[in-house]
């Protein structure tokens, strides 16, 4: 049986594919992460998450145009599925109950 | 506009040779090494995808890995027999050049008994990875790695346990850090069998 939740690195990637949109592939995933998550990540990780989650059909993928400066290999852009959406929506509500009522959470010195 | 230089040529091939199947990842790579153009950069992240994707490769499949190191260990098995006869004939051809150019000093031959052995050692390497190679060709590079674990791990246990014992020349170390890689030549063998035509 596959796992209900994520993991952070997965809930991560997911949320910056959907934040890339259509022109999600590893470079501005990776990029979005280490930008807006100040996470530095590796594409090797990366690609190894969202090859899981296309596994667990959390992500689609489809292959794109090959050009000069990839070495004439195609990109592979990343897709959220509705199931992916759903993941997404029950880590963030399972987070978001776990952490609600702490004290130490509280304040800006917490 | 001057196109960007290509990233270093090691960490690319070990990309195409590790993970065949992953040419969106290596392109990934490719567009940001000229984007970045540090080929520190490059090597880290080529390394870093190769451990990864075969680590992954097979924590996915422990059967399979498992079935790898054992068709590996029979094929290295098997050929020891050959292997002792190559290893009868080495030892007679070095030791007979050697003691016509040194006499009997103990050095050579020492060197002349350690290396008479490591070619046959080497070719079973060569042979065993690229057995297990051709058996596992849909997971090759995960399997090849976790069969080349298992001899690494054995040859290392088996140098310290008769380090440990051993009461003789202080040489000896010397080869043991010096042939220490030998298991490596599995990927080779691998390698090689990749490069092969099936039919």
């Amino acid at each position: 049986m596959p796992r209900p939740y994520l993991t952070d690195f997965e809930l991560m990637i997911l949320l910056a594919v959907l934040r890339v949109g259509d022109a999600a592939y590893g470079v501005p995933i990776a990029r979005e992460i280490e930008e807006t998550g100040g996470r530095p990540v590796l594409l090797g990780a990366v690609y190894a998450a969202l090859d899981r989650l296309e596994r667990r059909r959390l992500v689609s993928s489809r292959v794109g145009e090959a050009t000069a400066e990839r070495g004439g290999r195609a990109k592979r852009y990343f897709a959220v599925t509705a199931r992916g959406v759903r993941a997404v929506k029950e880590t963030q509500r399972a987070l978001t109950a776990l952490s609600s009522g702490i004290a130490a959470l509280k304040g800006r010195h917490a | 506009m001057t196109p960007a230089a290509p990233p270093p040529p090691v960490p690319r091939r070990l990309l195409e040779l590790f993970l065949p199947e992953h040419a969106a990842l290596a392109g990934d790579l490719h567009e940001e090494f000229g984007r970045r153009g540090s080929a520190w950069w490059y090597w880290r992240q080529a390394l870093a995808a190769v451990a990864i994707h075969v680590t992954a490769g097979i924590a996915a499949r422990p059967l399979l890995a498992l079935r790898a190191a054992a068709a590996g260990w029979t094929t290295l098995w098997l050929f020891s027999f050959v292997g002792v006869e190559i290893n009868r004939f080495m030892s007679g051809w070095f030791l007979d050049r050697l003691i016509l150019l040194f006499w009997t000093h103990p050095f050579p031959m020492m060197w002349a008994t350690q290396l008479s052995y490591r070619p046959a050692l080497a070719l079973g390497y060569l042979i065993s990875g690229w057995t297990v190679a051709r058996l596992h060709r849909t997971h090759r590079p995960a399997m090849l790695v976790a069969f080349t674990m298992t001899v690494l791990l054995w040859t290392g246990y088996d140098e310290v346990q008769r380090s440990l014992t051993r009461s003789t020349p202080v040489l000896y170390p010397v080869f043991d850090v010096v042939f220490a890689p030998l298991p490596l030549l599995i990927l080779v063998g691998g390698v090689w069998s990749a490069r092969r035509p099936s039919s």
